[in-house]
């Protein structure tokens, strides 16, 4: 955590039930455990329907304490939850710079987003039928992203680097989160470490 | 502790001492909060007031208490050993309470000649 | 010992109250849910039957039927000497006001969170904005606002030091932005059970001045005539107002010795004011925000400092007057709209008052901004705006016109039509 960026701002897209919200927060207590000094979880809150596009971000401290509790309009990095997402106003065209994780297990038109972004996508609903990781009938998608964000990698002046997320840290919170469904979240997130495609 | 805390104490630990009025003379004489210890006629001698004077008869009397439990000021008592009502009157306001509801309408309301 | 599910980690403000409520060691907690609330009492419901508490503390967990139950509750469980806690936010905490008015008449000592949300009155809001206690300011209870997570948790344990004080006697509301810090996470730390106890008051089986004994019986609430007491009593409760400044610095600088991180002097929390030319003051999530502005403003030349008001009840007349007196440029930035007022907010509105009363305050600068109502966000550029037009004051001599301001205040992030405004944004997020 020594890299000079003040605050990593990333922007979770989803759909109500696929866990954008918790993933945020999951992200910051990864990121602290991995030792982040400060980190901010907020979802936005509306109407709470499963299916309905959801918005949450969480801001990543490698050295100062947060002070800004509004949410983030320029994203270091997007994760998308779903590609029907796409077309949607706020999400694909809100995207200015920085990376951009989706999921997804076909082709994308790259040029839907601006030119010096980082795209990758990864199957993780694929992974989550696979495994059998369902939670209510629905793919769980969170963990297995956070997986996949150990891989991406962030780019501005100084270079090229991941966020410094380990995918050990995600084995023991999600242990202590999920009991005994952490072991599968694990496995499935090893997967999406593995799966997951840079295209750009 | 100062003077006043120490008398509040004392009020606060024990009934018997506590005084008839709350005597309070001054800002700085007062406790945290209003609250009030409840003594026997604290509001003063409210038999005074008094137009009509309650007045049982005994012999029509059933025992059934309805004047002790209705009246608001709780000046009627019952004596242990005959089982008969007893009114206190230096606190009897004479408002009639316990002979309107009286079953057996023995309490009459006379009045005072003073 | 069972070991604790939760010590160290990112925390929802509101699972942050409900473990500190715990940790200080509270015998009765009433609840009734109310958005943006509802997960604390939800928490507290889990966390009275978890074992770690169950083993060394009993807590009496009471559902009630309405908010007004709810400061009832707390009002009888605090007459028998019971150490009391509850949350509650906006239409909630008006329905409560009844009770709130009794606990600081019989002066009580319950703490209750304010998870503050916009008033409802129509115009369906359920996001952040102060209105709702400062609907109680003149009510008697002592008011304080939050702006981490870290402090929610820290002063809800210091809470009950400075209510069951032998000179104060008065509720503690602390309040933090809703959903800003509700359902935000950050990190926060738990104090260990053990150090937590050696730092809150020790429990007294009875308070100095109520008590429920059948034995020696009190009234409380009895009819108190004009020409008696009752002028008297009132004064009383500005006078235990009065005496919690002290004891607030008192327990701020005890914690932080004890703890080793605090929170200015508990009434105010400087950032930056040494060397500052103009003033950002404000209180809650924004006023922290305000210290990233003064950061982002010194890197383009203007030396700005941040002020943050914790404590608005009682008012720290002589802390604030000591920065503006060296700093005269001031923006008092609010989230609470005080209708038909001098400003339009209630706290620049007293900022005035108080330097009108010190001759040394008189010819200060108070600028009144007042923005964010109901949960809009207050962005950096906005408070960075707010410098700049303090120095075009202190350049110029005269307050500078923008078309945001009318009748003297700044109405910070007003829609001026100036730029589209985000309708199909609106319908992404939802249609509550």
């Amino acid at each position: 955590m020594t890299d000079g960026k003040i605050i990593y701002e990333i922007t979770m897209h989803g759909r109500g039930g696929q866990g954008a919200i918790t993933a945020a927060l999951l992200l910051c207590e990864i990121a602290y455990a991995d030792g982040y000094k400060d980190v901010l979880s907020i979802p936005k809150i509306g109407a709470e329907r499963r299916g309905a596009p959801i918005k949450a971000f969480s801001k990543l401290s490698p050295k100062n304490a947060i002070k800004n509790y509004s949410a983030t309009e320029d994203a270091d990095i997007t994760i998308i939850f779903d590609p029907t997402l796409l077309p949607l106003p706020g999400v694909a065209d809100a995207i200015k710079h920085g990376t951009v994780l989706l999921n997804t297990n076909k082709d994308l038109d790259l040029n839907i987003f601006p030119k010096d972004c980082k795209i990758y996508t990864v199957p993780v609903t694929d992974i989550a039928l696979e495994l059998n990781l369902l939670a209510s009938g629905y793919p769980i998608l969170n963990i297995p992203l956070l997986g996949a964000l150990t891989k991406v990698k962030y780019k501005d002046e100084q270079g090229e680097r991941t966020l410094g997320l380990n995918l050990d840290t995600i084995k023991k919170i999600a242990l202590k989160k999920f009991g005994s469904k952490g072991e599968l979240n694990y496995q499935a997130a090893v997967m999406a470490a593995e799966q997951v495609k840079e295209l750009r | 502790m100062t003077e006043e805390k120490k008398n509040w104490e004392l009020l606060r630990m024990n009934r018997e001492k506590r005084p008839k009025v709350q005597n309070w003379t001054s800002y700085w004489d007062l406790p945290y909060g209003p609250v009030s210890l409840p003594v026997k006629g604290s509001a003063g001698r409210t038999g005074d007031w008094r137009t009509f004077r309650p007045v049982v008869d005994n012999e029509k009397c059933i025992k059934c208490y309805f004047c002790y439990m209705y009246c608001p000021e709780g000046t009627i008592s019952v004596n242990d050993e005959t089982g008969f009502v007893e009114i206190d009157y230096n606190y009897c306001k004479g408002c009639g309470v316990c002979a309107t509801n009286c079953p057996k309408e023995c309490i009459d309301m006379e009045k005072e000649n003073k | 010992m069972v070991k604790p599910k939760f010590m160290e980690g990112p925390l929802k403000g509101n699972f942050a109250s409900a473990y500190a409520a715990m940790d200080a060691d509270v015998d009765v907690i009433t609840a009734y849910p109310i958005t943006p609330q509802t997960t604390v009492v939800e928490k507290l419901s889990e966390l009275v039957g978890e074992e770690e508490f169950t083993e060394r503390q009993h807590v009496e967990y009471v559902r009630m039927e309405s908010e007004h139950s709810v400061g009832a509750g707390l009002v009888g469980a605090s007459y028998a000497g019971a150490r009391t806690f509850t949350a509650t936010a906006g239409q909630g905490l008006l329905y409560m006001t009844e009770m709130v008015h009794w606990m600081t008449g019989a002066r009580l000592p319950p703490v209750v969170a304010i998870q503050t949300r916009g008033i409802t009155g129509p115009g369906w809001n359920i996001w952040a904005d102060y209105g709702d206690i400062l609907s109680l300011r003149d009510s008697g209870i002592m008011i304080q606002f939050i702006a981490s997570h870290q402090e929610i948790y820290d002063s809800i344990l210091q809470g009950f030091n400075i209510t069951e004080h032998p000179d104060v006697f008065l509720p503690l509301f602390p309040a933090y932005g809703g959903f800003v810090l509700s359902h935000t996470a950050k990190p926060v730390k738990r104090i260990p059970w053990e150090e937590a106890q050696k730092f809150v008051r020790p429990k007294t089986p009875e308070w100095p001045h109520v008590w429920v004994d059948g034995e020696r019986p009190i009234m409380s609430n009895a009819l108190i005539m004009p020409q008696n007491f009752y002028t008297e009593f009132r004064i009383k409760i500005h006078e235990a107002q009065m005496n919690a400044i002290p004891v607030i610095k008192d327990t701020m600088a005890e914690f932080e010795k004890t703890f080793g991180r605090g929170y200015g002097n508990g009434l105010v929390v400087p950032y930056k004011c040494d060397d500052a030319e103009v003033l950002l003051l404000g209180y809650g999530g924004n006023a922290l925000q305000a210290e990233d502005a003064v950061d982002k403003a010194r890197e383009q030349g203007y030396k700005a400092g941040a002020l943050r008001l914790r404590t608005y009840r009682p008012f720290p007349k002589e802390d604030l007057l000591h920065y503006i007196k060296k700093i005269p440029y001031v923006a008092v930035m609010e989230r609470a709209l005080a209708f038909g007022s001098p400003t339009g907010g209630a706290v620049s509105t007293d900022i005035m008052a108080i330097c009108q009363r010190d001759p040394k305050a008189r010819n200060a600068h108070i600028v009144p901004f007042i923005g964010g109502l109901g949960g809009r966000d207050v962005f950096l550029d906005e408070q960075i705006d707010q410098i700049k037009i303090l120095y075009e004051l202190k350049e110029k001599g005269e307050v500078p016109d923008r078309k945001y301001k009318m009748w003297d205040t700044f109405w910070t992030g007003l829609i001026t039509g100036d730029k589209k405004v985000e309708v199909e944004n609106q319908e992404y997020f939802g249609d509550i």
